[in-house]
C-alpha cells in the first residue's frame, strides 16, 4: 500500500510538472508503466484544444457590457435618490412640513392666547373706574396698542358662562410714550358683538374720568354686562369685545385689535 | 445629499476596478473553464455556449466572491461544474454522446496538415473518454484544464488528496491503453 501511494504521489508531482509546461523528472523513476503514463500526459496536454479567439473575443465584449450596465443601474438608483431632494415638489412638501411644525411650536408655547381668566366682578351694569394704577407693568400681560401713545389689554374673567351669569371685563390702558399723559373721558367705550352677524348686543358708554399716567403707568376698568342687550332681553351665543378708538388732545388713538376677545354664553336650559 | 453625491461616486470608481479585476479574472480562465468543458462536451457550439453561462454566473457573482472561503480557480470551476451538471439533468443524458460535429481546433498557430491530426487525435480522446468512469472523467477534466492540484480536485468533489491521485493515475493508464488501442485499428 506504501509502494502504491509513493507511486501515485511521485505520479501526481510530475503531472503536475507536465500540466504547468516543466518538464517530469523522472531520472529516478524506474516504473516503465509509469514512465508511460507520464508520456500520454504530456501527449494530452499538447491535444488539448485552444479557443477561438473570436469567440474569446465577443464573450468578453458582452460580459463588460453587461457590467457597465449594471453599475450604471447602481449609480442612477442612487443619483435618483440624490436628485429626489433636488425636486422643486419635495422642497415644497419639506417646507410646508416645517412651517406647520413651527407654527404648531408657537401655538404650544401660547403666543397667540390673548383671554386668559380675569378676576373681581361688579354687580352694577355701569363702568367703573378703579385707580389701581401700578408703577409697574406685569411682565405677562401683553398690551395691543392704541395709537402710538397707549397699550390696552382686554379680557373677560371666563371663556364660556351659563345663562344669567356676569360677563366680567377688564381694561387696562398703559402710558407707552415717553411723556405723561392726561388722560380724559375715561374709560373708554366698549360694546359686545354678536359674533356671527357682527352688530353690537350692548354697549357701555364712556365715562368722564380723567387719568393722568406717568411712562409705563396703567389703570384699569371693570366692565360687568348681565348678558342683556339694548331692549333688556338676555342673550345667548358667541360673542367678542370692540374697544372703541380713544380721544386724545383732540387727535384719535387707534384701536390695534389683532384678534378680538371671544367668550360665549350658554343658553338657558328650558325642561 | 452630500451622502448620495459621495455614494455615487464610490460606486463610481468601484465599478471601474470591478471591470478591470474582471477582465484579468475573464483572461486568465476563460481557456482553462472552456478546455473543462470541452472534456466534457464534443459539440463546439454548445461548449461555447455552456462557457458562456459560466462567466455570465461568474459575473453575478464577482462581486460577492471572499477569498476566504475559496480559491478562485476553486470558486470557478464549481460554476462551470454546476452548469455542466444542470445541462445534463436538462439533457438527460450524463456522458459525452454528441460526436457528430467534432471540435474544431483553431488553425492559428498550426499547419493545416497538423491541425487535422489534431482534430482527429482529440476526437479519439473524446472517444476514449467516454469509457471512463464519471468521477474519473471527472477527474481528468479538472485536472487538465484547471491545473488544480490533487488537494483542491479533492475538496471540491469531497474526496481525499490520495484518492485523487489514485482515480488520476489509474485514469490516465487507462486512456494510454485504450487510445494506443484505437491507433493502431
Amino acid at each position: 500500500m506504501n509502494k502504491h501511494n509513493k507511486t501515485e504521489e511521485i505520479f501526481s508531482e510530475n503531472l503536475d510538472r507536465i500540466l504547468a509546461g516543466e518538464e517530469a523528472k523522472t531520472g529516478t523513476v524506474s516504473d516503465v508503466d509509469m514512465l508511460s503514463a507520464l508520456d500520454f500526459a504530456v501527449k494530452m496536454a499538447d491535444i488539448q484544444p485552444a479557443i477561438s479567439t473570436q469567440f474569446q473575443r465577443r464573450l468578453k465584449a458582452g460580459l463588460l457590457k453587461k457590467l457597465e450596465d449594471r453599475e450604471i443601474a447602481a449609480v442612477e438608483k442612487n443619483r435618483w435618490w440624490a436628485g429626489l431632494f433636488q425636486q422643486p415638489a419635495f422642497k415644497a412638501v419639506a417646507a410646508v412640513f416645517l412651517v406647520i411644525l413651527v407654527v404648531s411650536l408657537i401655538w404650544r408655547a401660547g403666543v397667540f392666547d390673548l383671554s386668559p381668566g380675569v378676576p373681581q366682578p361688579t354687580t352694577t351694569p355701569l363702568p367703573t373706574a378703579t385707580e389701581a394704577a401700578t408703577t409697574t407693568t406685569t411682565t405677562t400681560t401683553t398690551y395691543y396698542a392704541v395709537g402710538s401713545l397707549l397699550g390696552y389689554n382686554v379680557r373677560t374673567d371666563k371663556a364660556f358662562y351659563q345663562a344669567g351669569e356676569k360677563v366680567v371685563i377688564s381694561l387696562t390702558l398703559k402710558n407707552t410714550a415717553n411723556n405723561v399723559l392726561k388722560m380724559e373721558k375715561l374709560p373708554p367705550i366698549i360694546s359686545v358683538m354678536n359674533a356671527e352677524t357682527h352688530k353690537p348686543v350692548y354697549t357701555f358708554s364712556g365715562g368722564k374720568e380723567t387719568h393722568t399716567l406717568a411712562f409705563g403707568e396703567t389703570v384699569q376698568f371693570a366692565y360687568t354686562w348681565d348678558q342683556t342687550d339694548f331692549n333688556g332681553r338676555a342673550v345667548s351665543g358667541g360673542y367678542y369685545l370692540e374697544l372703541e378708538d380713544i380721544e386724545y388732545q383732540g387727535q384719535t388713538l387707534k384701536i390695534q385689535q389683532p384678534q378680538p376677545v371671544r367668550f360665549e354664553i350658554k343658553p338657558e336650559t328650558t325642561y | 445629499m452630500i451622502f448620495f453625491i459621495l455614494l455615487s461616486a464610490a460606486i463610481e470608481k468601484v465599478s471601474k476596478l470591478t471591470a478591470e479585476a474582471f477582465s484579468g479574472f475573464y483572461e486568465e480562465y476563460m481557456p482553462k473553464v472552456f478546455k473543462y468543458i470541452c472534456y466534457r462536451i464534443s459539440n463546439k457550439h454548445l461548449a461555447e455556449d455552456l462557457t458562456a453561462a459560466v462567466f455570465e454566473k461568474a459575473l453575478v457573482k464577482f462581486d460577492t466572491y471572499n477569498a476566504k472561503k475559496a480559491a478562485i480557480t476553486t470558486w470557478v470551476f464549481a460554476i462551470a461544474r454546476n452548469t455542466l451538471i444542470d445541462h445534463y439533468r436538462a439533457a438527460d443524458h450524463e456522458k459525452t454522446t454528441e460526436l457528430d460535429e467534432a471540435l474544431d481546433l483553431p488553425q492559428e498557430s498550426k499547419t493545416p496538415e497538423q491541425a487535422v491530426i489534431d482534430e482527429e487525435q482529440w476526437t479519439m480522446l473524446q472517444k476514449c473518454m467516454l469509457k471512463l468512469a464519471p468521477n474519473e472523467r471527472e477527474i481528468i477534466s479538472l485536472k487538465f484544464s484547471s491545473q488544480m492540484t490533487n488537494r483542491q480536485i479533492a475538496g471540491m468533489l469531497g474526496l481525499s488528496d490520495s484518492n485523487v491521485g489514485v482515480i488520476l493515475y489509474r485514469a490516465i493508464r487507462r486512456l494510454r491503453d485504450d487510445f494506443q488501442g484505437w491507433q493502431y485499428e
